[in-house]
């Protein structure tokens, strides 16, 4: 392994010093260059995210108590997909997401019912080569999460466990494709969930910064079949009844999926707070045609007390 | 804050990088590397290789050659378009920005055996009604209705009113010559006045995967009967000629179902196969077959499907403004 690489000086030019995290960085690049095992890649990222997040979050200052928040956010989603169902190369667009989500933090756990619904337009990667490569893409989530405080409650850096019921859908809609007109793929998840919070004051002002991960361990997929066109040649074929027929059970032999998410919340005078996330929602399916899909998302967010 | 700042940013940064490591790459977009791309993707999903007993592999040894780096973008599409003519398919198309590929084989080889403006001329006689895109009238006695493209739409309340102004008439022609195809739900809605219980009109089979026997179990497709409309009993006379594609061959498929049906005129063209899509890297797309269409007793519809009785019409016959097809159905509807 070598420390000279161009990511660890990158990092190091942005940090101005060595230390733990910017080491494990350096490690993690190196060895996502070097291997061709996707989950292990994934998992080295995660391993960067979560150690790096406790190396730096360890100050002390006010930690957040009781709430209830209903929840609104605006985001932004920059998107990278490369679906066999669609084009042999990569598509990539932006779309405008809105996140209607509710959360309740007790002492005891954080429960979140989020809801995330995007529209946006997508471009093939040669699309400057030849105009004709675009398409239309629409995202709904639904997604609900159960975690218990394992340990820290109240001191400002504490630590969640859970677990959480995610569903994934997306549709691109690309009428080049003829019968084949709407690749999509949907999946309904059993998730293992993690998260820590810090809590901290800086300029007289009360944050929270939170970082939260899932992660599917079971899955229902349902994706086009191999030659992405509906049965519209036999009138009693019904559409929602032919996909729910086709669903595969998945775990992370063939489904994969890591949601990722940095916030930063500033607690506003009302108690009611604002909110900056950055969200990376990665997943790849490898059944029947393979998809790689991986979004990054940025949701500004005002939380209400309720 | 400026710590949490820093972390912020790498996990921006890191998570960023991390597409071009997770993400499958990109294939070049070169002309080596798009015919390959069009000749596998054929290769693997279109589904009549065995039953056109077409050696797909030595067709790539034939034309790949022909494809070098400097291939231009006329060059390359020239090449593939001789390529996939090989597979004599009007459902298969590659489409550029330039210009589209297509199989006109399939009927300009054949007489054609239909002239509209004839046929209006002499015997629509001008007086006929179009009701939704069905023209129809009376024709020596017997119920004529024209449908001329399946892309049209067809309603319950066209086919009432058309059907219930020939009630009392001995029998119906339904002329489709010509018509290229569209939307199968238009045949389904016109069958199911012509049958009396749930029919089972073909069978269907998807291609299921890469391998060239990976084919989803037979599906037996069923016509429903349909309640609280006109329905027609009596006899029908289909006419057709090699213009008859995709769906109007699936009507065609589904009529040889129907007891009181008899198929007039020449075979039609074919397309068994539905049409489904994909796109090459440079962004040309292109059409393939993905299915497999028989009739119940298994015979596949792909290269048309024969009349039951042969008719043809010479160019002498439209010369003298005859149409010896519609004639020999009128013959034979008034004899009932």
């Amino acid at each position: 392994m070598s420390l000279s690489g161009p990511w660890f000086i990158k990092i190091v030019i942005v940090t101005k010093k060595i230390s733990p995290c910017n080491l494990i960085v350096t490690w993690s690049y190196f060895d996502l260059e070097q291997s061709k095992n996707q989950m292990k890649r994934t998992i080295l990222i995660f391993a960067f995210t979560l150690v790096s997040f406790m190396i730096k979050a360890n100050g002390d200052s006010l930690s957040m108590k009781y709430g209830r928040h209903w929840v609104t956010g605006l985001g932004l989603s920059l998107q990278t997909v490369w679906d066999e169902a669609m084009s042999p190369v990569r598509y990539g667009g932006t779309s405008l997401r809105v996140n209607p989500s509710l959360q309740k933090y007790t002492a005891k756990h954080w429960r979140t019912i989020d809801v995330s619904l995007g529209l946006g337009g997508l471009r093939s990667s040669y699309f400057e080569q030849s105009k004709r490569g675009k398409a239309m893409n629409f995202g709904f989530n639904f997604d609900y999460r159960y975690l218990r405080h394992l340990t820290g409650f109240g001191t400002g850096n504490e630590v969640f466990l859970g677990g959480g019921i995610r569903t994934l859908n997306n549709a691109r809609l690309h009428s080049q494709l003829d019968n084949s007109i709407l690749p999509f793929d949907s999946f309904t998840s059993l998730t293992v969930e993690g998260g820590l919070q810090r809590s901290f004051r800086w300029k007289q002002r009360d944050f929270l910064l939170r970082y939260s991960l899932g992660l599917p361990i079971m899955s229902l997929a349902m994706r086009p079949n191999y030659v992405s066109v509906y049965n519209f040649v036999n009138p009693e074929a019904k559409f929602f009844g032919e996909r729910i027929e086709e669903h595969g059970l998945s775990s992370f032999g063939s489904y994969f999926r890591m949601v990722s998410k940095v916030e930063l919340l500033y607690k506003l005078r009302t108690g009611n707070l604002m909110g900056l996330a950055y969200q990376w929602d990665y997943y790849s399916y490898n059944r029947v045609h393979q998809l790689n899909v991986a979004t990054h998302t940025i949701t500004f967010s005002r939380y209400f007390n309720y | 804050m400026k710590q949490i700042l820093y972390i912020c940013f790498g996990v921006l940064i890191s998570f960023a990088a991390c597409e071009e490591v997770l993400i499958e790459k990109n294939p070049s977009n070169d002309p080596v590397t798009n015919f390959d791309i069009l000749w596998r993707i054929m290769n693997e999903r279109y589904s009549f290789f065995e039953y056109k007993n077409i050696d797909w592999d030595s067709v790539y040894d034939e034309y790949r050659p022909l494809v070098s780096q400097s291939t231009n973008d006329v060059e390359l599409f020239d090449i593939m378009k001789d390529m996939l003519r090989i597979l004599e398919d009007g459902h298969v198309n590659l489409r550029s920005d330039f210009d589209i590929v297509r199989f006109p084989d399939l009927y300009l080889d054949y007489p054609q055996n239909f002239d509209r403006d004839m046929l209006e001329r002499v015997y629509w006689e001008k007086d006929y009604r179009i009701t939704g895109f069905l023209v129809n009238r009376e024709i020596q006695g017997v119920g004529y209705i024209y449908y001329g493209s399946f892309v049209a739409s067809v309603t319950d309340d066209d086919l009432d009113f058309v059907l219930s102004r020939f009630e009392d008439l001995p029998a119906l022609i339904i002329d489709i010559r010509n018509n290229e195809g569209g939307d199968p739900q238009y045949a389904f809605r016109m069958i199911e006045r012509l049958i009396s219980r749930r029919t089972h009109v073909y069978n269907h089979q998807f291609k299921s995967g890469p391998g060239p026997d990976e084919f989803s179990e037979l599906e037996e497709i069923y016509a429903n009967t349909k309640n609280n409309v006109v329905k027609w009993n009596k006899p029908v006379y289909l006419l057709t000629n090699r213009n008859v594609y995709s769906a109007a061959n699936l009507f065609t498929a589904m009529m040889k179902a129907v007891p009181q049906v008899t198929q007039i005129g020449d075979f039609t063209g074919g397309g068994g196969g539905v049409p489904a899509g994909a796109e090459l890297p440079n962004g040309w797309a292109f059409n393939y077959s993905s299915t497999i269409l028989s009739l119940p007793d298994g015979f596949i519809v792909e290269n048309g499907l024969a009349p039951d009785i042969f008719v043809e019409q010479t160019p002498q016959d439209v010369a003298n403004g005859v149409d010896p097809i519609l004639d020999r159905a009128i013959e034979l509807a008034k004899a009932n």
